[in-house]
């Protein structure tokens, strides 16, 4: 990588929101939502300064008054108070969970919970362009590492805090204590510290700098985790004895990621050693000065001691604050990305696109559209123009990359053209709040995503105000009444054995049917089906034809589909090949054409006609 | 399993215990001696340190000799250096050692898996209890994971107590001397008993406490659970491009918020908020509070007899530091151990997994091998329920397979007919009847050899992210020529030519970032290529051409008579029009075969097979009676 390339690449990855104002974010989060988290942060601060402070003075105090020879109740009671002061801070301390756990834990889990909750609503409606953007895949990566656990960003950044605000309380504490000291003391512990946290740090961005080829061996040992427990691949084990591959294959990925581990520790024992060096020429100094302070000054020994005791503190202070603050730039950057997500330019228009009017003619037009997908070259739309009216029938079918699906989602308005224009009732689409168009269309797509909750909830997609009527409607007419009446709980079955085990798993033509009736009930102007039979045999496939006329009632529909069966049903057909309107009419006009749309069918039916050999040959 | 509260007898957390560390020594060699020396060397350390300050400040308030202070300096100063050396090495190796031991955790589990019988695979309570010991695992470190710290906690306390008895022995042997009248009561040996006794009650009472609140814990281990599935399901929205799409036109963010945010179980106010908040905070407060107590003790005795003249403020550091640490270090030994013993009960889960036995794949039997294909396989009234359910999903199936025969299976969804491909390949055994090859039952062979007889492809077949080749050929040593024809047999052969890396290009992105991504037609094509690289007697196809176009489809049917050579061949799929080119067709219904023979003899019989095949051909067949009638009427009017 050349300068000038790399200059760009650290540029990208400076964090574009800084440490002050990523705490800015966290504070006003727990301002909204969790006050008490705030209050709990100045407890524990509290608390951990005073237990320093009190168990600081304990043993000089105590040691002193043994020595000057006080007398037995001025012992007792010196003793006493201390014994009583660390007790009740000590109580205190494990009761807010100053070190984790105690009334402090929930809250701030909760409050990482509301974090999570704003990242992944801007997840699911950030504009769908983004979904495919993989530098905004990556960022949206970086920002959910926030959420992912106790110590995450979003939870331990709190711990973080509490432990600068004591730090640099008692680092303040320490060297006012030391200023009777010869300076060369504090000088030169803190030149140790910074040499060593400097050392150190370099040392342990070992990782960073490796990161490409550390994520890689993770990636690895992560894929080949996932095989052992997959049932498809299971089954394929057995049948093709692909066992001791697969050990082969993951005895080389732990090898690999072992070396890598040895190779990194063994470069972190240079720090240790330095660290080592460093701790004798310091400690040794320390100890030099204050004996010989002790010894000119006829101090006593429990003054030396808590002077001895300062030092000591000081130093570990002070270079706690070092790598405390280190974990907070840390901690900051996953921050910072989540930041960066939130806030991400939207380049669909949402609260501030026009709304869909009521009486629209819901008719939809292409105007010379065409489409690349980011990272391709290939145009997969290529110059399309193309008018749906109002309450039509449309069948688009085509081979298999010849674009079917990505005009569906440039229809629905999940992506955008790069050329062209599509219209709604004449109106641009990109004028429109982009979820209230949305809210025009129901779609079956080929994949879905289920969720474990139950029937009823998949159907209505929500789980208040549900309208069970409805419900049982659309479950009526995708055929699905009898499989639900089987379920141990009929329509509150849940779906699915992630969360509630007592789920039940529905088949792939069953669950095709359960997603026909989500996509009825939501009752969108336009009905968009995409495959919808591809899973099912040919008694509930012929099924589903008959009763396609009653789901498309008073809707304008798109049937996407290579099994031809299908045109029979609907008004015109498009027939898609290289991204372009190959041939357009209805399913009669375009067989007396004889064109592709001819040979395709003609090579569907060949097998259903009678009298025929296989080849296609005449008997 | 077990309820999480039911106490566990000291015996069997022994032996499980016991079984644990044998079972992670034999997978992590050194790790275990690398921690037990980090642990002594940790517990060790500090003695040493007290030791030599306590000499340190003895000398000053004595003598104050310079060489002998700076004598004890120098060795403070190296001692302390020496253990953090040490320490750290032992540390760094445990490390290293350690990158990949949680990954290794779960290697144990994984090769259970594969070594499994099938139908345990499938099985669903042995799914939930894997989920169970993952989740364990996920929200509090129970089962295997947390053996090792734990003893290394045990080790380290162990040690911690050792050096603390040697460094006190001196606090009841210093005599108060007579000059401090009546404060030689101290000298009393009832002082000696009064503390053991109170370190002794503290330092009982206070683990059973901890015990007490890990007790509370586990006992909340299914909420918890259900609380982390949840948060693991509905917390996080699936973020790939065909999850989000249904995820936008359903607003599906909405419900999953609605579930994530509903079973509050970790939330203010919810059920462990209450208990730190109540029980668990009590409890833990009244452990903090014993200690003080117990600290107060120490001190007071320590500090009386110092200032009665006994010994020096030097040993006062000295003693309260070793009794301090000697307290913590009990306290810190019985946790541990109830720690270990509270696990146990974790353990039981990881081991019941482990135990299962593997009772299928026991025959030895060769196969002869063929060059005649002459395979003979036969089923004989076979009736099969899947295990743990009620419904039969075969019923006195009888069928005798001629070779060399294109064989059709066809029936309506959840007619049985994966499930009778699944017993041919014996993923699972019947209840009733038996499945023959040459006459022989089928249990009674060597497994491998027996599958070697077939190649199947599955509907939900998978490939692995590795080599394009090496998956074709099931390894990664292979016959590159013979793995490239298989290929070009199964329709791939064009797009094979445009790889550029050819037969080595990586498949998917799971491995190598560089991997390509291949379309559910190109996958099935491969997964073709891969049955046929076996080369096998039977060839055995669900729904292989499900996610092709029709030209694509009419090319696989085409070459049908190529790739299957002279095999025995078994067809499943809705789409009857593969039927045409088989000569016998198996029509299932609720279990049993109804009907069977060649298509044109069922098309004519009224039946099951006449009803599917026409409700998939009337849409194609319209337009041959047109046509005909066209060309009726044309050449009547000639």
């Amino acid at each position: 990588m050349d300068k000038e390339e790399k200059r760009k690449k650290k540029e990208e990855e400076k964090p574009k929101y800084s440490i002050p104002q990523c705490v800015g974010y966290l504070f006003a989060k727990a301002w909204q939502h969790q006050r008490r988290v705030l209050v709990y942060l100045l407890i524990a601060s509290a608390l951990v300064i005073a237990s320093s402070i009190v168990g600081f003075y304990m043993s000089p105090t105590i040691l002193g008054s043994i020595e000057r020879g006080d007398t037995f109740g001025r012992l007792l009671g010196t003793v006493l108070f201390f014994v009583i002061a660390t007790a009740l801070l000590d109580a205190l301390t494990t009761y807010v969970g100053v070190w984790g756990g105690g009334i402090k834990q929930c809250p701030m889990i909760t409050l990482r919970s509301y974090i999570l909750r704003d990242l992944q609503r801007k997840l699911g409606t950030t504009s769908y362009p983004h979904v495919l953007d993989p530098k905004v895949q990556k960022l949206y990566e970086r920002a959910s590492n926030c959420c992912n656990g106790n110590n995450a960003a979003a939870e331990g950044t709190w711990g973080t805090l509490q432990t600068l605000i004591s730090q640099a309380a008692m680092f303040v504490f320490f060297l006012l204590m030391l200023t009777n000291i010869h300076p060369a003391v504090l000088i030169v512990t803190i030149a140790a510290s910074c040499i060593n946290f400097v050392f150190n740090s370099w040392l342990n961005k070992y990782n960073y700098r490796h990161r490409d080829e550390l994520s890689r061996l993770d990636r690895r040992l992560w894929y080949t985790k996932g095989l052992a427990k997959d049932l498809s691949i299971a089954k394929d084990i057995r049948l093709y004895g692909l066992r001791s591959w697969i050990n082969r294959i993951t005895d080389r990925v732990y090898g690999a990621r072992m070396a890598y581990a040895a190779k990194e520790h063994r470069f972190y024992l240079w720090g240790m050693l330095v660290s080592a060096i460093l701790e004798i020429l310091r400690g040794g100094l320390a100890y030099l000065i204050l004996l010989k302070m002790c010894v000119d000054q006829d101090l006593s020994a429990a003054t030396f001691l808590l002077y001895f005791s300062a030092i000591g503190s000081f130093n570990g202070q002070f270079s706690g604050i070092l790598n405390t603050v280190l974990d907070l730039r840390n901690k900051c950057l996953d921050l910072s990305s989540l930041l960066e997500y939130i806030n991400i330019d939207e380049p669909f228009k949402f609260e501030a696109g026009a709304p869909v009017p009521e009486d629209f003619t819901y008719e939809i037009t292409l105007e010379h559209v065409s489409y690349t997908y980011p990272n391709s070259e290939k145009k997969i739309i290529d110059n399309i123009s193309l008018t749906i009216k109002r309450g039509e029938k449309v069948a688009i079918v085509g081979l298999n990359g010849a674009g079917k699906t990505t005009l569906v989602k440039l229809i629905c308005g999940l992506i955008d053209p790069d050329e062209g224009r599509i219209l709604l009732g004449g109106r641009d689409i990109r004028e429109f709040d982009r979820e209230k168009y949305y809210a025009l269309f129901s779609a079956v797509f080929q994949t879905f995503n289920l969720l474990d909750v139950t029937v009823a909830e998949t159907v209505a997609q929500t789980a208040e105000h549900i309208d069970m009527e409805r419900v049982r409607e659309c479950v009526e007419l995708a055929g699905l009444t009898k499989t639900v009446s089987e379920l141990p709980n009929g329509l509150e079955t849940h779906l699915g054995r992630s969360v509630y085990l007592d789920g039940v798993m529905l088949s792939g033509g069953q669950t095709q049917r359960l997603m026909l009736a989500r996509a009825l009930y939501k009752n969108g102007a336009i009905l968009m089906l995409d495959e919808p039979t591809a899973a099912l045999d040919p008694l509930a496939e012929s099924d589903m034809y008959h009763r396609y006329n009653d789901m498309t009632q008073g809707k304008t529909s798109v049937f996407i589909s290579h099994r031809l069966a299908s045109t029979r049903f609907c008004d015109r057909v498009l027939y898609l090949a290289d991204g372009r309107i190959a041939e357009e009419g209805t399913h009669d006009q375009l067989i007396e054409r004889g064109g592709e749309y001819a040979h395709l069918f003609e090579v569907q039916s060949r097998y259903y006609r009678e009298g025929r050999d296989f080849d296609g040959e005449e008997n | 399993m077990a309820k999480k509260t039911d106490k566990m007898s000291w015996r069997e957390a022994w032996r499980l215990n016991v079984r644990a560390i044998r079972l992670l020594n034999s997978k992590n060699r050194m790790m275990f001696p690398y921690s037990v020396i980090h642990a002594i060397s940790d517990a060790v350390g500090p003695y040493v340190g007290i030791y030599i300050s306590a000499r340190l400040i003895t000398e000053l308030t004595t003598l104050r000799r310079w060489n002998v202070l700076l004598g004890w300096a120098l060795a403070a100063v190296i001692s302390t250096a020496a253990f953090f050396i040490l320490g750290s090495l032992m540390y760094h190796f445990y490390a290293a050692k350690s990158a990949t031991f949680w990954q290794s955790l779960t290697r144990i589990e994984d090769e259970k898996f594969m070594s499994m019988d099938y139908c345990d695979v499938e099985d669903q309570k042995v799914r939930d209890l894997s989920d169970q010991i993952a989740q364990n695992r996920n929200w509090g470190g129970w089962g295997l994971d947390s053996i090792s710290w734990r003893f290394e906690n045990m080790v380290n306390s162990l040690f911690g107590i050792i050096g603390a008895v040697a460094l006190t022995i001196g606090l009841f042997l210093a005599k108060v001397p007579d000059s401090a009248g009546n404060f030689t009561i101290l000298n009393h040996p009832l002082f000696v008993l009064l503390i053991a006794a109170l370190m002794g009650f503290v330092v009982w009472v206070s683990p059973v406490i901890g015990g007490k609140t890990e007790n509370i814990r586990a006992g909340f281990a299914e909420k918890a659970r259900l609380g982390n599935r949840i948060f693991g399901h509905f917390g996080y929205l699936n973020s790939d491009e065909h999850s989000q799409v249904d995820i936008r036109m359903y607003h599906q963010e909405r419900i999953s918020e609605y579930y994530a945010m509903k079973e509050g179980a970790w939330f203010t106010g919810g059920v462990f908020d209450r208990l730190y908040w109540g029980k668990m905070g009590f409890l833990s407060v009244l452990r903090s509070l014993l200690n003080s107590v117990l600290r107060a003790g120490i001190y007071v005795f320590v500090c009386l007899k110092a200032w009665a003249g006994a010994f020096g403020i030097g040993q006062v550091t000295q003693y309260i530091g070793a009794l301090s640490r000697f307290s913590d270090s009990i306290r810190n030994f019985l946790d541990s151990l109830f720690g270990l013993r509270t696990n146990a009960k974790f353990l039981k889960d990881t081991f019941e997994l482990l135990d299962i036995p593997n009772s299928m794949y026991q025959g030895s039997l060769t196969t002869e091998k063929r060059s005649d294909r002459n395979y003979d396989v036969e089923f004989k009234h076979v009736s099969f329920k899947y295990p743990n359910t009620d419904r039969w999903v075969l019923k006195d199936v009888s069928v005798k397979f001629k070779i060399g025969t294109k064989l059709a299976v066809v029936g309506e969804n959840g007619s049985g007919k994966s499930t009778f491909i699944k017993l041919l390949c014996r993923l699972y055994d019947p209840q009733e009847g038996e499945i023959l090859l040459n006459g022989v039952d089928i249990r009674k062979y060597n497994y491998d050899d027996y599958i070697g007889v077939f190649s199947v492809v599955f509907q939900d077949f998978r490939l692995i992210s590795q080599r394009l080749g090496e998956n074709v050929a099931g390894c990664d040593e292979y016959d590159r020529e013979k793995a490239a024809k298989c290929l070009e047999d199964a329709g791939f052969g064009e797009r094979l030519r445009e790889l550029p890396d050819g037969l080595d290009t990586w498949l998917y992105k799971g491995f190598d970032e560089d991997g390509i991504l291949v379309s559910g037609g190109e996958e099935q094509k491969i997964a073709i290529a891969r049955a046929l690289y076996k080369n096998a007697p039977f060839i055995i196809l669900d729904e292989p051409t499900a996610a092709l176009d029709p030209i694509a489809e009419a090319d696989i049917y085409q070459k049908f008579d190529e790739i299957v050579g002279d095999r025995t061949a078994v067809y499943i799929s809705h789409r009857l029009s593969s039927c045409r080119f088989c000569q016998e067709i198996l029509v299932f219904a609720d279990g049993r075969i109804v009907q069977n023979g060649s298509h044109d003899r069922l098309v004519e019989t009224d039946g099951l097979y006449k009803k599917l095949w026409y409700a998939q051909a009337q849409y194609y067949a319209e337009e041959e009676k047109n046509r005909q009638m066209e060309a009726e009427r044309a050449a009547a009017g000639m």
